[in-house]
């Protein structure tokens, strides 16, 4: 970033305060920069860096802004480094941002300064990778390419990314961090697919576990299995999990939607601690995690990441809540999921996936599905197409099979049948589920 | 920065670089939202951004992309490099090339907005009022029991693009957009669903038209009442029955089942593809149905040229029942055996373009007139009525889908999916409501299914494509309700048990 945009913007806004007498004065702001590099390599089709999927660098610098004026309005903007890397006329600027405001009572407030965590979210190596050494991520692409199984359809994308973040209030905030994410993901055939993503490099022992697995399951898939009968016991593999957190949790706790009704849950139902999971499940968000793909150290309003519970033993707990609906709801903001996977679920019941694998003689792992977007998230029903699933039979991945599952995803959370089994390849759990499967 | 300015950057920048072949895109984007809750602003947000992006290639064919969001002439030279240097490490690990571009001839084009109302016809100000209005219009919509929960998004959107090619190339277009959204969410005695209507133009416009005609407010005041029904409904067993599906659900079908199947970069793993090559000549539906995609002015997701600055064609990507063309861009639609009709578009200046459906659209010879009410439960009485009076109604069940919510597309295996809000029984007098369950079915099994239309032809069913994790507008419709007769490779539902 031009560091004048970052030096003169807080300088403009503490005038602006200042300025008794101005035509648009201020009560308080946040500004928050950021500035990033990425690249991204590719394979498509069993060929790396084709047209679609070339080696990319990109290089970001922006701003966001959040303004409060003197008479209670605000005013939400973001805007680039200019052109000529700097603003000719801030009066001008100022005034635009103030046609732009609009009256928001619970927002108002800017937090204070405040003990920030120690979060490792910057890996120096990833910072090597896109500053000086390029090699590492052509030589992973390389080891995808030359690896993958014969005959395999296969697609793959690496990504490393570094950034550097500045937080600016007018209440003395001043914080200056950096972070780094790598992502490693590939399929095969567009059925099998597997990804890594963190805030760091994957080791050797972590890449080639990740592999194995793929490699097992696209062999699996490579002979058609025995079809399902009722008496089949269905599994949903950790990336079917992650969506459904996505879809279902992510959005039904948010205490915005709650709020304003827009969610399963009712605020009276958090104020009662109302019992809707299963009494052996409780839901987290963790942004603390060294190194987690969704850890961070504060949130864009500047509260510091902290641990919160959505749901203690089965019982509502907390929604995710951010300054303005903190205030709305009386409370004190609260850590906010930064993804799927930011949603944890911890089951006291939950046992290895080797061990719920080696008991299972009539199973199927639903690997993927499709249209999970699309389904309600308030209802909570899910009717999905699932074209890549892999029978288990006496504790053994065999054959291919496609299904279509039906049930409701509040009903499975309840349900102390459900099994939760823990890899520690994935983030989230492999989930036993009663629902109604068919053949497809 | 204005447009001239942007222009004349772009220009320098491949004019004046002499090591590599280069496309450089710039983009300035604008935009406005609105949201309001239940009577109340949520949050007014604007952005102003640009940025560009640089394609290289080298001589061989090997290509290398960089991007920043800082318009100058001297950071679009640092990019050109990067964009090289990357371009050649790539080539170093032997990877695919391609020098299609080098063939192409240079295109000069220059396309005007075509908004009525320019970006800042109204202040925020403004804009709050008028959205405001029609927002609590809402608050007084009643259905029979429970509540509905509302909210409002206004979004005005404004991307100028200009697009420069070594060859002289110098395309530049405007694209403005702007939608009205309104979101229920029904709720009674334990059950609830959301559901959601929009509005789609260039401008402002679309806002002052909502004002003088409230046609959003009554498709929302219906779709409330729908939802309610379905809330309880029960879910239609699983099976195969015959179907009619609205507009925006044919929209969906075009574009999950055969727009996908057909883009040019995804030939090589489509069932639609024969050793990389369109299927052209084979036959998929019944004579009198036709899918095209191509931009229509004033729609969502128009787009007057590519992001290779080529101009975008209308295809046919269905005549008659045969399959015929591709959406094929530059780059590979010679390796897929079809015409460059150019189909690539780019989420951002950031990223690398991809082929991809503008407009799409199911049309049916076959119609089957119906009287335009803008009523749906009158709708569906006269669906029932025009198939009954027909012969053509099923005895039993004869599902009429409503409300697409989305799809997905596996090319590969050839299966796809799309949601709905909810669905009738033509054939009980009743018109009983069902939960719908996901329709889901075979590309090649599905068009054979499609036999008529009823009533007139709409086209502004719109959404975003996530193709490669790129959001791209998108938008179609259908030559109105389009009739499937029953196919044991298309299923909707629901539950086994009901």
């Amino acid at each position: 970033m031009t560091n004048g945009l970052r030096t003169i913007l807080p300088e403009i806004l503490t005038k602006a305060q200042q300025d008794s007498i101005g035509i648009y004065p201020l009560r308080a702001w946040r500004v928050s920069f950021q500035q990033s590099q990425m690249i991204t390599l590719g394979i498509k089709n069993n060929v790396g860096g084709s047209v679609y999927r070339p080696p990319t660098y990109k290089s970001s610098e922006s701003a966001s802004l959040f303004l409060v004026w003197k008479d209670g309005k605000c005013t939400k903007t973001r805007m680039n480094t200019p052109a000529e890397g700097k603003v000719s006329d801030w009066d001008e600027q100022l005034k635009s941002w103030r046609l732009a405001a609009f009256a928001d009572p619970y927002a108002q407030e800017i937090p204070k300064p405040a003990v920030f965590p120690q979060v490792q979210l910057a890996s120096e190596d990833i910072y090597k990778v896109i500053s000086r050494d390029n090699d590492y991520i052509f030589q992973q692409q390389e080891r995808i390419l030359r690896n993958h199984p014969a005959g395999a359809q296969t697609n793959a994308s690496i990504k490393a990314f570094w950034g550097r973040n500045f937080l600016y209030t007018s209440t003395g905030i001043d914080l200056d961090y950096e972070e780094s994410r790598y992502a490693l993901s590939w399929a095969f055939d567009s059925q099998i697919a597997q990804t890594f993503a963190q805030r760091r490099l994957p080791t050797g022992q972590e890449f080639l576990e990740l592999w194995q697995d793929s490699i097992a399951k696209y062999s699996a898939i490579q002979e058609a299995g025995t079809p399902i009968s009722e008496r089949t016991l269905v599994v949903l593999a950790p990336s079917v999990v992650e969506q459904m957190i996505g879809q279902y949790l992510v959005p039904n706790f948010s205490g915005e939607k709650i709020i304003q009704g827009q969610s399963k849950f009712k605020k009276a139902d958090f104020t009662k601690k109302k019992e809707v999971f299963a009494q052996s499940l409780s839901l987290e968000i963790n942004p603390l995690r060294p190194y987690h793909w969704e850890s961070y150290l504060v949130t864009d309003e500047g509260i510091p990441a902290t641990r919160t519970e959505l749901a203690l033993n089965g019982r509502l707990n907390s929604p995710y809540l951010n300054v303005k609906n903190a205030n709305r709801w009386g409370l004190v903001p609260t850590a906010i999921p930064a993804g799927a996977s930011s949603i944890i679920l911890k089951s006291a019941k939950q046992v290895t996936w080797q061990q719920m694998l080696s008991q299972i003689e009539d199973g199927v792992l639903v690997l993927s599905v499709l249209g999970i977007h699309t389904q309600n998230p308030v209802a909570g029903n899910f009717s999905l197409s699932a074209p890549t699933c892999i029978r288990i039979r006496q504790g053994k991945l065999a054959g291919k099979v496609s299904l279509r599952i039906n049930g409701n995803i509040w009903d499975v959370l309840q349900s102390e049948n459900t099994a939760y089994a823990q890899s520690p390849l994935y983030d989230e759990p492999y989930m036993l589920v009663e629902c109604i499967a068919e053949n497809i | 920065m204005d447009s001239e300015k942007i222009k004349e950057i772009v220009k320098a920048t491949v004019s004046g670089f002499k090591q590599g072949y280069l496309i450089v895109r710039a983009q300035k984007h604008r935009e406005i939202s609105l949201r309001y809750n239940n009577g109340q602003i949520e949050s007014l947000f604007t952005g102003d951004e640009s940025g560009m992006g640089v394609q290289a290639f080298t001589p061989e064919g090997a290509s290398g992309f960089a991007s920043g969001n800082v318009l100058s002439l001297e950071r679009a030279e640092e990019l050109a490099q990067k964009a090289l240097k990357f371009a050649y490490l790539n080539q170093g690990i032997d990877c695919e090339r391609n020098t299609n571009i080098f063939t192409v001839e240079p295109t000069v084009a220059d396309v005007p907005s075509l908004a009525k109302f320019s970006f800042d016809h109204f202040s925020p100000a403004e804009l709050q009022q008028i959205v405001s209005e029609i927002h609590n219009r809402l608050l007084t919509i009643k259905i029979e029991a429970g509540s509905v929960a509302w909210q409002t998004v206004y979004r005005q959107l404004e991307d100028f693009w200009c697009i420069g090619r070594t060859d002289g190339t110098l395309v530049s277009f405007t694209v403005p957009r702007a939608v009205l959204l309104h979101q229920g969410t029904v709720r009674d005695d334990g059950y609830g669903q959301s559901f959601s209507v929009k509005r789609s133009g260039v401008d402002g416009e679309i806002l002052l038209a909502e004002q003088a005609d409230r046609s959003l407010h009554l498709q929302a005041e219906d779709k409330a009442r729908f939802i309610h029904r379905v809330c309880k409904a029960p879910q239609i067993p699983t099976g195969s029955y015959p179907l009619v599906i609205d507009y925006g659900l044919a929209k969906g079908l075009a574009h999950e089942a055969f727009g996908h199947a057909v883009e040019s970069d995804l030939l090589e793993e489509s069932v639609l593809g024969l050793e990389g090559k369109l299927r052209t000549g084979m036959v998929i539906s019944k004579s009198g149905v036709d899918i095209i995609d191509g931009p229509l002015e004033r729609d969502w997701a128009y787009q007057p040229y590519s992001a290779n600055g080529q101009i975008r064609k209308t295809v046919a990507i269905v005549k008659d029942g045969v399959l015929q063309q591709g959406l094929g861009d530059i780059f590979s639609a010679a390796k897929a055996g079809m015409e460059i009709t150019d189909a690539a578009r780019v989420e951002y200046f950031g990223s690398v373009p991809l082929p991809r459906m503008t407009n799409i659209r199911l049309l049916v010879k076959d119609n089957i007139p119906l009287s335009n009410t803008k009523n749906l439960d009158q709708d569906i009485k006269n669906i029932r009525e025009a198939l009954l009076s027909r012969g053509m109604l099923a005895e039993d069940y004869h599902f009429l889908l409503l409300g697409y919510c989305g799809g997905q597309v596996n090319s590969r295996t050839g299966d796809f999916v799309f949601q709905c809000d909810g669905a009738v029984n033509l054939a009980d007098p009743e018109l009983t409501v069902y939960q719908a369950g996901i329709f889901s079915g075979k590309i090649l099994a599905v068009l054979e299914a499609v036999n008529y239309s009823l009533g007139s032809a709409q086209y502004d069913a719109i959404g975003t494509c996530g193709k490669a994790g790129q959001m791209v507008p998108s938008s179609g419709g259908g030559s109105g309700y389009i009739m499937l007769e029953k196919n044991e490779n298309v299923k909707i539902g629901g539950s086994a048990n009901d």
